[in-house]
């Protein structure tokens, strides 16, 4: 079945290089131009998910997904301009599924709107109890970490910590959320915390700690645990491909 | 009460400090009414017959006139200083100004025109464009393009760091990610280049704008790649020197331009003339490095050829309180 998505831009210039690509790639497009438009299109429609300009004319991106997030958890995929990255990480923490900034390049786009998908149509309760990418094999059942044959030793907070990323592969993670789930609500002030154990699990588990391919830093938004090493840059694959290896 | 305490000479210097203190810090009209009312208040509370205004010996109205004459001196001079100053203000940013129009004119030109040009034999009907050559003209486009956007984020930065728009927001980093999300960035122009990360073990983390910090070493990384033949190694160290962080990019290419290497750091100062770019990288590093309260300088390399660029950045003090770990035991369960 082909997804539908929403994009909620108002440049008509932009609403056309988004409408041109999204359709080429085999998926159905709805259109608003504001934000008001965008949340009545959203709630009769129902689309599978939404592309959204943080900056529209009428109510601003962030507002347009606080009152989306009210009823709906359909992934939120948010464009904003480079200068704009307090509100990304302000949006990611509204609930917002992932983000793209201005400039982005095409198969950038589709790459998040794939994997966001992907995330979204996975039930819950089928999650499988092993995770691998690279040759990093994470058992959740077993509380194991197997790196190339041989087992990795990670203390409580680090796995807590690589558990988190694994359970939502693919998906950025602000400092704030991490703080929450790893370390509770208590701490969410201490970004440095969850930086200090990325760079440690880095170590353990990455070939080059410096130039990580997995356990990836967007800078001043937070983390992302890559499924694929080309995950950001996957032109080949289509809509319904399940790229994951999940054993 | 304060009679033995306080002799007129010091009243009238405390006058004048004070006359000086609001020319500096305020305007013309309220310094001189300072002037004003602090020699009719020492008329009222000092020279006899006290609290009142009028004057037993005739001297004192010599004094209040030097004093109402000193007084008005000093609010024209400070407030004659401020003006020029501000107008100094004002001529740097015209200059800069005009200098980013004659940049922006020549150096955008170039990719703008080639766009177009491709975009239009594109749309040529009549033109006999084969499949391949099409596909050449739009991979022309998007590269053309992506020098634009290059250059416009410089300009853009370069332009809110010159508006006095740079608010530093200093948390707690590891070093090893600001150079891994610089060295992410750079990934294309990396392409075949050995690039070595040294980070001095025990420097766990340095307060500093990560965003900032990081776009200083793109622009340093990047400067390497464009001025050293492809396929020589880049080296980025970052150390510690006393309460100060380190961060040096270390190249293999022929080094530093002849010249003062300190005026590479000026704005639109390119390595060589036909440089990419618009010779802004530099500037901004500096302006970033210096709102941090750090230095940068340029220099050779003492252990063979090369260019090394140093940034000394304060923030490698006292660490953070430390981190809570729960216990260090390992997860495997038996």
């Amino acid at each position: 079945m082909t997804a539908t998505v929403l994009v909620i831009e108002d440049e008509p210039q932009m609403r056309r290089f988004l409408r041109t690509l999204v359709t080429g790639h085999g998926y159905r497009v709805l259109e608003a131009g504001t934000g008001e438009e965008g949340i009545t299109l959203a709630a009769t429609h129902a689309p599978d998910i939404v592309l959204l300009d943080l900056a529209l004319p009428d109510i601003d991106g962030l507002e347009v997904t606080r009152r989306l997030r009210e009823w709906s958890a359909t992934p939120i995929i948010v464009i904003s301009a480079r200068e704009q990255e307090q509100d990304k990480v302000r949006a990611l923490d509204l609930g917002v599924d992932d983000y793209l900034t201005k400039p982005f390049g095409a198969a950038e786009l589709l790459a998040r709107l794939r994997a966001a998908l992907r995330r979204s149509q996975r039930i819950q309760g089928s999650e499988s109890a092993t995770f691998s990418f690279g040759d990093l094999r994470v058992d959740l059942a077993t509380r194991r970490v197997v790196r190339g044959g041989e087992e990795v030793h990670l203390t409580p907070i680090e796995y807590r910590l690589l558990v988190l990323l694994v359970r939502h592969a693919g998906k950025v993670l602000t400092h704030r959320q991490i703080l929450q789930e790893v370390w509770g609500a208590a701490h969410t002030d201490h970004p440095h915390y969850v930086r200090v154990f990325m760079a440690q699990l880095r170590r353990k588990l990455e070939l080059d700690p410096a130039r990580p391919r997995y356990l990836a830093t967007e800078t001043g938004v937070g983390y992302r645990l890559r499924t694929s090493v080309t995950d950001a840059l996957d032109e080949n694959a289509t809509p319904d491909e399940d790229e994951e290896t999940p054993t | 009460m304060l009679e033995p305490y306080v002799a007129d000479a010091d009243l009238v210097m405390v006058y004048l400090i004070g006359v000086l203190a609001v020319a500096v810090n305020g305007r013309l009209v309220p310094s001189l009414t300072t002037a004003g009312l602090s020699i009719a208040a020492y008329d009222f509370f000092f020279v006899l017959p006290r609290y009142t205004f009028a004057v037993h010996d005739a001297d004192f109205l010599i004094t209040f006139a030097v004093m109402a004459v000193v007084g008005a001196l000093i609010s024209n001079l400070a407030a004659r200083i401020k003006r020029e100053a501000r107008l100094e203000g004002a001529v740097e940013t015209e200059r800069m100004r005009n200098a980013v129009l004659s940049s922006v004119s020549h150096d955008l030109r170039t990719p703008v025109g080639v766009i177009l040009g491709a975009a239009e034999t594109l749309l040529d009907t009549k033109a006999e464009v084969s499949a391949h050559a099409r596909n050449e003209l739009v991979a022309t486009i998007r590269d053309e393009a992506d020098r634009l956007a290059r250059l416009l984020r410089n300009l853009l930065e370069m332009t809110r760091i010159a508006g006095g728009g740079m608010h530093l927001a200093c948390e707690w980093h590891v070093p090893e990610e600001i150079v891994g999300g610089a060295l992410a960035r750079l990934e294309p122009q990396l392409v075949g280049r050995p690039v070595r990360v040294d980070i001095e073990p025990g420097l766990e983390l340095v307060r500093v704008d990560g965003t900032l910090v990081e776009i200083v070493l793109v622009n340093l990384v990047e400067n390497a790649t464009k001025y050293t033949p492809p396929g020589t190694a880049i080296d980025v160290v970052v150390g510690r020197r006393g309460s100060a962080a380190c961060f040096e990019v270390l190249d293999a290419g022929p080094g530093l331009p002849l010249g003062s290497p300190d005026a590479l750091f000026e704005k639109f100062v390119r390595g060589h003339a036909g440089a990419e770019g618009v010779g802004l990288g530099l500037a901004i590093c500096r302006a970033i490095v210096e709102a941090h309260g750090g230095r940068i300088t340029a220099r050779a390399r003492d252990d063979g050829p090369g260019a090394r660029f140093v940034v000394d950045l304060p923030g490698a003090g006292e660490q953070p309180p430390g981190v809570p770990i729960g216990s260090t035991e390992s997860t495997v369960s038996s």
